[in-house]
């Protein structure tokens, strides 16, 4: 604690004569200057009203206070003084000999004691947020009178260090929660935000733990992307690559971070979790070094306790992180280790596709439509089914399918409709095969094509034994209207490749 | 030099014939004024049972409450009349709204240095022109007028509290 005092003014000069010095309204809020009795505003008084904080200006202390041997007769008081507290109010720098102090009216003195004092206020009041290191200053400034006259105010003031807190969250963002879908062998990214609510700059850096109670490990190693902000989520085209930890994030700020993989082969429906843990570093360098302990016997992994001495004076390092989930070594992240973690997951979508072929005898020339046989120049109509699962989690990206006919085959290139003495070809001449989807919400779901080499998506090698193909990526075209990319077959749909067949 | 004491007299001698150096005098002094940060802490027992405790800020982060002790006193043989005790609220802190005390005081409080008043006539022109009544958070001075003559070696103390202000606080 540091006691200041002051002498009693002789009460002569120019000191009695002058108003007040005001450090604020005290004519509005006495009535009467210090010549009398203080009154205080009483209700039914009209208010007050000041502008906004940011619509006033603060006083001018850009110069450096004049003549602040006001000081000198009691020197400024401290507590836990900082070097960079001095140079922030400049006292020091200013503070002139007893003699010059002499010269200085008290009442110059008391006006420059109160500018002082409003200057640092002002000052200080710019501060827009603690910030670790800052010196926390509180100044209070007493007048008074001794027999009625005026004498110099006392002024006192307290110091401390504002000091660094660690304190982080990793979490998945709003949006993202919940498990993300990866094919079985493609990649996959899963989003985490890591905010800092330190009153200190951080970098992070980043470990990927993987936990033992789910159905797989995503193969590593791992990347990390950036999120750019253009598309919210992970897309490999747009988001920052090549980031290792997190650099500069701001007190309050936030960085949203995607941790990309690849999929083993994996069956339908199998989970992967995966655990960002970042760990809290210190922001110079790039990347900074590892906090790995505070100042209270607290550390990170691999840290080696420190329970320094408290000081007021200068900026100790205090974690206050919450517990995650799991630290950097895969075992459970506890509260305050400068760490914190949260899970994510994969879960491996795959479509459960079935295929089945099955014929029937369509037509023949003895029996025409009437129960036919296989007879040689009759027509067999083979029907392909492809079915996905309604239970199944993805959707089947169907490419293109063959059949490989036997020399006693030969297609039917008009797809007859077998009905009648002379059939007719089912949609028109040359359609020799058809493509059903069913159940589903395409747009088209019955489709003809040629068994010419041409570009319509089926094919067929003339002449007995050929090979019939069918490209479903092309029949099966994308609909954007109904959700569909090309080839799509969603869970719960079937599609149908229909072509006759004429036995040699 | 009508206000000062025999004894005044006798340090002026003194000095005269260069016995003291300038800065050792002190005996004329009429306040001593103290200003005194405490930073609470709550302590719940294996009862239950919360008690608060104030102790030297040694480490103060974020959201901790720090409680500032203003302390007058007269020590002179004179008695002192018109105190105001006047505080600007601490860089990096928030005031607590209805913290502020002193015995027999009447305490106002600012917004912008200039102009006081009690909390329910303290209002704010907010940046759209609205008028507002100022929240304590909005609070950037403090002032407490001490009602009464101060006797010689009477004492008093007047106190506030503040929060530290934390990441996305103004």
């Amino acid at each position: 604690m540091n006691i200041f005092k002051h002498r009693i003014s002789d009460g002569k000069g120019p000191f009695l004569s002058g108003p007040l010095p005001v450090f604020g309204d005290h004519k509005n809020l006495y009535g009467k200057n210090r010549d009398g009795p203080p009154t205080f505003h009483r209700r039914g008084d009209s208010v007050a009203i000041a502008d906004s904080p940011g619509g006033t200006g603060p006083p001018d202390c850009t110069g450096p206070p004049q003549n602040t041997g006001v000081f000198k007769g009691a020197d400024p008081p401290e507590k836990n003084v900082n070097n960079q507290h001095h140079s922030r109010t400049g006292i020091n720098n200013n503070i002139t000999s007893k003699e010059e102090n002499k010269m200085i009216s008290m009442n110059t003195k008391r006006l420059l004691a109160l500018a002082f004092t409003s200057c640092l206020a002002a000052m200080y009041s710019q501060t827009a947020s603690a910030v670790a290191g800052d010196v926390i200053s509180n100044t209070a400034t007493m007048s008074y009178s001794v027999g009625g006259v005026a004498q110099a105010d006392e002024v006192d003031s307290v110091n401390f260090t504002e000091d660094r807190v660690i304190n982080f969250t990793v979490a998945e963002p709003a949006g993202t929660i919940g498990t993300v879908s990866a094919a079985s062998t493609g990649t996959g990214g899963v989003t985490y935000e890591v905010t800092n609510n330190s009153n200190a700059v951080l970098d992070f850096s980043l470990t990927v733990v993987q936990a033992a109670v789910d159905n797989f490990d995503v193969l590593g190693p791992f990347s990390f992307f950036l999120e750019d902000g253009t598309t919210p989520g992970y897309q490999a085209t747009e988001d920052t690559v090549g980031v290792t930890f997190l650099d500069d994030v701001a007190i309050g700020g936030s960085v949203i971070v995607h941790v990309v993989g690849t999929m083993p082969a994996q069956a339908d429906g199998d989970v992967a979790i995966v655990t960002l843990v970042a760990q809290a570093a210190e922001s110079a360098g790039a990347p900074g070094a590892d906090i790995t302990n505070d100042d209270n016997g607290n550390i990170s992994p691999g840290g080696t306790a420190s329970d320094t001495a408290d000081n007021a004076g200068a900026m100790d390092t205090v974690f206050n992180d919450a517990a995650g989930t799991f630290d950097s070594t895969g075992a459970a992240d506890s509260a305050r280790n400068g760490q914190h973690s949260a899970d994510d997951s994969f879960t491996i979508v795959a479509a459960q596709l079935t295929v089945t072929k099955t014929s029937s005898a369509l037509w023949d020339p003895v029996n025409e439509d009437s129960n036919p046989k296989s007879l040689p120049g009759g027509y067999v109509q083979y029907t392909i089914a492809v079915a996905n699962n309604a239970a199944a989690t993805g959707s089947a990206d169907l490419t293109t399918l063959v059949d490989d006919l036997p020399v006693t085959l030969d297609l039917d290139p008009d797809l007859i409709d077998g009905v009648g003495a002379t059939p007719a070809p089912t949609n028109a001449v040359g359609d020799g095969v058809r493509i059903q989807v069913l159940g589903s919400t395409r747009a088209v779901t019955d489709i003809f094509c040629t068994g010419a080499a041409d570009p319509d998506g089926c094919s067929y090698s003339v002449g007995p034994g050929g090979i019939i193909s069918v490209d479903l990526a092309t029949e099966l075209v994308v609909d954007a209207v109904n959700g569909y990319t090309a080839g799509e077959l969603k869970p719960g749909e079937t599609v149908n490749v229909t072509f006759n067949v004429i036995v040699q | 030099m009508k206000n000062l004491k025999p004894s005044i007299l006798f340090f002026v001698s003194l000095l005269t014939l260069g016995v003291f150096s300038s800065s050792a005098s002190a005996d004329d002094e009429v306040i001593k004024f103290t200003n005194v940060a405490m930073k609470q802490v709550v302590k719940i027992d294996a009862k239950g049972e919360k008690t608060i405790e104030y102790v030297e800020p040694k480490t103060a982060i974020p959201g901790d409450i720090i409680r500032y002790d203003i302390g007058f006193e007269n020590i002179s043989d004179q008695e002192v009349s018109n105190i105001v005790v006047n505080n600007p609220i601490p860089n990096n802190s928030k005031y607590r709204d209805k913290s502020a005390e002193g015995q027999d005081t009447d305490i106002s409080f600012s917004v912008d240095g200039t102009t006081f008043a009690e909390p329910a006539r303290l209002m704010l022109k907010d940046n759209t022109g609205k008028t507002r009544l100022a929240t304590a958070a909005q609070y950037k001075h403090i002032r407490w007028v001490y009602k009464n003559p101060l006797p010689p070696g009477a004492k008093s103390t007047v106190s506030f509290m503040t929060e530290i202000k934390k990441p996305g606080d103004d």
